[in-house]
């Protein structure tokens, strides 16, 4: 009797263990389906940036003359050599255009059970969104007590020694060559190195927008133009000009009867070209105007920008941040603060891009003592010139103390028509699951 | 015969005795085990939602598709210490940006739980009040490494925190209660689960 009731005992015994064991399996199947449904989630998430980088390379490699660019997106297995050729196991890319410079691109990931999504804006990148740009960095080296803002890009190395400071995100073509003890540059807005963007001014690009703004141009007669133009703070510019057959003849030549006009009046979309010619500006800017000079194959003796005095916003966004005032200067040679001894210091406010020879302070060593040269805005050029005699402590003694304040709003915001690189820049980069919106 | 049925019995009982004893045993080590696993199970389903919150907002740290809001790198991680952070951006999509700050209470909180090492893991959003998104953690800690791999001192100065441009984040979730290794209990242990995420890197953080 006992020993029947004893194997009924172990039977309900071992019936009751199979039912625990039964759940203790299916609850450590459980545990391992969290990690199976992390691992699917990562490789999808790690598929989508590995097709957003496949096509943002397209994108970016496509761009010609700023005007193609690669929308044809793709729709591909993922594990080319493998028999994962399923739905379940592929990414698809589209490209969108928005306007003429936005493109948003899509990226989908699919792995197993999981799907992630990843949306990626680009913008058609602008000059002006830089505080410094340089081609070479061979002109300087940046050093303890140099503090640098907003964005700043070196088509080169980027030579420091000691500890200056970056405010803004700096980027490089080939990276960091620190120097100094401690080396040890202070990059407060990150660093990014293997960035390349070419210092070139579509001049085509140019002339086209100028076709809604103004063009100062010579005739066939008389080719060689200067423009003396003054912004005044009432929202008109005035202008004189004087045209020449050739260099030497327009150097002693006079300006003409002065004009004032509205500056919307004379350049609808803010765009002011100097075709085949120089311009000598200041004043005070009330609106937003570009200012460019080209030298329309005549040589390095035009295409410059002569500023001769302040060149300053009406409402200064650093008081009032509500400016709409913005300035672009575009130089296809160089942006030359002119000699003059007895101006003292200077403000020069916006973007100021000079492709060949850059921002140059005419004869600095001449001045009989040190002024300060205030820039609130941003300087792109080749390479970067010495403003300054200093003497053996380090102090300026004659020419212009360089000074430079970024200005904000060119980090979204651009003058009229402002060149732009060519290339795209991220704008912003999210992943979710299309499914859940998580 | 008389001797035979004697037998029977005796041995019946001594076989039902260590039946019985096994019986018990199993099923001693069924509950402890049983207790062991879904504990396990606990913590993992736990352990899994965190950290999808944690990823989902760390790539998300200065994200916004209207640049205006977020106009620096420095913008986007506002606070940084070794068990504390708040980022910044647009975590909803909602097209505004918001900051999200993540920080450990103290272990007297969670006085009241056997394990002395257990701690609230909060999410703040905003001013609104801190959500209490785990309550088994015993160790969260974070590293910042800039742009050269190099690591940055915590707490990060809030002058520097754009210099940020990977984020190292550990967590360790221990259960509030042990489980018996034995009957006898004289071993207790606490589930323990550990995860570590490998430079996280918010791809926004490059775009300013």
């Amino acid at each position: 009797m006992f020993g029947r009731a004893a194997l009924l005992l172990v039977m309900g015994m071992s019936a009751l263990f199979l039912v625990y064991t039964s759940n203790m399996i299916s609850t450590a199947n459980k545990t391992v389906d969290f990690y199976t449904q992390y691992y699917q989630y990562t490789v999808a998430e790690n598929m989508g940036i590995s097709a957003a980088n496949i096509a943002c390379n397209a994108i970016y490699t496509s761009v010609v003359n700023k005007t193609t660019v690669w929308t044809a997106g793709f729709d591909i297995p993922f594990f080319f050599d493998q028999t994962f050729t399923s739905s379940k196991n592929r990414v698809v890319a589209t490209v969108t255009q928005r306007g003429t410079d936005t493109l948003i691109l899509l990226c989908t990931a699919y792995y197993g059970d999981s799907v992630r999504c990843l949306k990626i804006r680009l913008h058609a990148s602008q000059y002006s969104k830089y505080g410094a740009f340089y081609n070479k960095s061979t002109g300087a080296t940046f050093a303890t007590g140099d503090t640098l803002d907003g964005p700043t890009h070196f088509n080169d190395y980027l030579y420091t020694t000691g500890s200056p400071v970056f405010l803004g995100k700096v980027s490089t073509l080939y990276g960091l060559k620190a120097s100094g003890s401690p080396a040890a540059p202070k990059f407060l807005g990150g660093f990014e190195s293997g960035i390349n963007i070419s210092l070139t001014i579509d001049v085509s690009s140019i002339a086209t927008d100028a076709s809604g703004g103004y063009t100062f141009s010579g005739t066939a007669s008389n080719p060689y133009i200067a423009v003396d133009l003054t912004l005044n703070s009432n929202g008109t510019v005035t202008y004189k000009t004087k045209t020449a057959n050739s260099s030497s003849k327009l150097t002693s030549a006079s300006y003409g009867t002065a004009t004032t006009v509205a500056l919307s009046t004379l350049a609808p979309n803010g765009v002011v070209l100097i075709k085949g010619g120089n311009v000598t500006m200041r004043g005070t800017l009330k609106g937003q105007a570009t200012v460019a000079a080209l030298a329309n194959g005549l040589g390095s003796g035009f295409g410059n920008v002569y500023i001769d005095d302040d060149v300053v916003y009406n409402t200064d966004p650093r008081i009032d941040a509500t400016s709409t005032d913005m300035l672009g200067i575009v130089a296809e040679n160089s942006t030359t603060l002119t000699y003059n001894n007895s101006r003292g210091d200077v403000t020069i406010m916006g973007s100021i891009m000079s492709q060949n020879t850059g921002l140059v302070v005419d004869s600095y060593d001449s001045y009989s003592k040190a002024y300060n040269m205030n820039i609130y805005g941003g300087v792109i050029a080749p390479n970067v010139n010495a403003t300054a005699t200093y003497n053996s402590s380090g102090i300026a003694i004659r020419g212009y103390r360089y000074s430079q304040k970024y200005d904000n709003r060119f980090l979204n915001y651009s003058p009229p028509k402002f060149p732009l690189t060519n290339t795209y820049e991220v704008l912003s980069w999210v992943s979710y699951c299309p499914v859940c919106n998580y | 015969m008389g001797y035979t049925t004697l037998l029977d019995i005796l041995g019946a009982f001594f076989i039902a005795g260590i039946l019985l004893l096994s019986l018990r045993q199993i099923g001693n080590n069924t509950v402890i085990n049983l207790q062991y696993y879904t504990k396990d199970y606990t913590m993992q389903r736990d352990l899994a939602q965190l950290i999808a919150q944690i990823e989902r907002d760390f790539k998300r740290i200065g994200y916004t598709t209207n640049s205006e809001l977020i106009t620096s790198t420095a913008d986007a991680i506002t606070q940084a210490s070794d068990t504390c952070i708040t980022i910044v951006g647009d975590f909803d999509d909602s097209g505004t940006v918001q900051s999200v700050k993540y920080y450990v209470g103290s272990v007297s909180e969670l006085s009241s739980t056997h394990n002395p090492n257990d701690r609230i893991l909060y999410r703040q959003v905003g001013a609104s009040a801190a959500q209490k998104i785990n309550y088994n953690v015993t160790y969260f800690h974070l590293d910042y490494y800039d742009s050269f791999d190099k690591a940055i001192t915590t707490p990060v100065a809030t002058s520097s925190t754009g210099s940020i441009a990977t984020i190292q984040i550990y967590v360790r979730l221990q259960s509030p209660d042990t489980y018996a290794t034995s009957i006898d209990n004289d071993s207790a242990k606490y589930t323990d689960l550990y995860w570590r995420q490998m430079r996280v890197t918010a791809k926004n953080l490059k775009n300013r």
